[in-house]
């Protein structure tokens, strides 16, 4: 039975919450709907950006975790 | 070895059984995600880089003292430290930390620009930036789904569990989360980047 996905099921897929079997049944519906697959192309775009969007620690920051991580290494 | 192929779970018994370099591959396997989710609370560099800090000096105490059992769950495990260290900072500051306002200039001083043109980089910088600040217009209850599932890595059950939501309501937040972002986008013209 067909079964109509929506966007909601593209971003549990997304972020890998979709058994195997719904992954490819969802994958599919994508390559014979074009309607849902804009919906999904959309909201692939968004978490895109999101993903661009992240940021990281100064270096120093890192330093210091490194260095108390030895210093704890060493006292214990 | 692959780096990629080493598990969490590997890499944290190997830091506890002294290979220090193990530590490295963890934090920086998840650094952006851990940080960019402090930030996202934080708003604010510097106080982020501190927390960050924090965090991972309770997680090397509590992975040295034995203490972790969480069956490699890293990243959901270490979002929550941080996390709880947000809200710690917050109440002791007594801030709102959905009125604060941006601090602005200095954000793209810590990231790299490898090998791009620098009228591009501003570009995406800019927009990097842009969408940043449109998250912390979200309603709090999407901006929160939405930190959680992208940077924290938590499910959307683990997410339900910790709000006291159904999982059908955490996964619809995320939706308006994203759809409201993408209007916001739209409205402020901030640039689809396409890969």
């Amino acid at each position: 039975m067909q079964k109509n996905y929506t966007d909601l099921d593209y971003i549990r897929l997304r972020y890998n919450e979709t058994s195997s079997e719904e992954t490819s049944s969802i994958l599919n519906e994508m390559l014979h709907d074009d309607e849902f697959a804009s919906v999904c192309q959309e909201t692939e775009e968004v978490i895109q950006q999101l993903d661009d969007a992240s940021l990281a620690p100064h270096p120093t920051t890192l330093q210091l975790i490194f260095e108390h991580s030895l210093k704890f290494h060493q006292t214990v | 070895m692959n780096v990629q192929t080493i598990s969490d779970q590997e890499l944290i018994r190997n830091y506890v059984n002294g290979n220090e370099a193990s530590l490295e591959t963890l934090v920086k396997r998840h650094q952006r995600s851990i940080y960019t989710a402090i930030y996202m609370l934080i708003r604010d560099r510097n106080l982020a880089d501190d927390i960050f800090q924090e965090t991972f000096i309770k997680i090397i105490h509590t992975l040295k003292n034995g203490n972790y059992n969480e069956e490699g769950k890293f990243l959901p495990w270490a979002a929550r430290v941080a996390r709880n260290l947000c809200i710690d900072y917050m109440r002791k500051m007594k801030r709102d930390v959905t009125i604060t306002d941006t601090a602005g200039n200095d954000l793209f001083s810590y990231l790299s620009i490898a090998e791009e043109p620098k009228e591009d980089a501003i570009i995406r910088h800019q927009s990097e930036q842009n969408v940043r600040d449109l998250i912390r217009l979200l309603p709090e209850e999407q901006r929160q789904v939405l930190i959680m599932r992208h940077w924290g890595n938590m499910s959307f059950k683990e997410i339900a569990d910790a709000t006291g939501v159904s999982i059908n309501t955490a996964l619809g937040r995320m939706r308006y989360g994203l759809t409201n972002l993408r209007r916001m986008m739209d409205k402020q013209q901030v640039k689809i980047l396409t890969r």
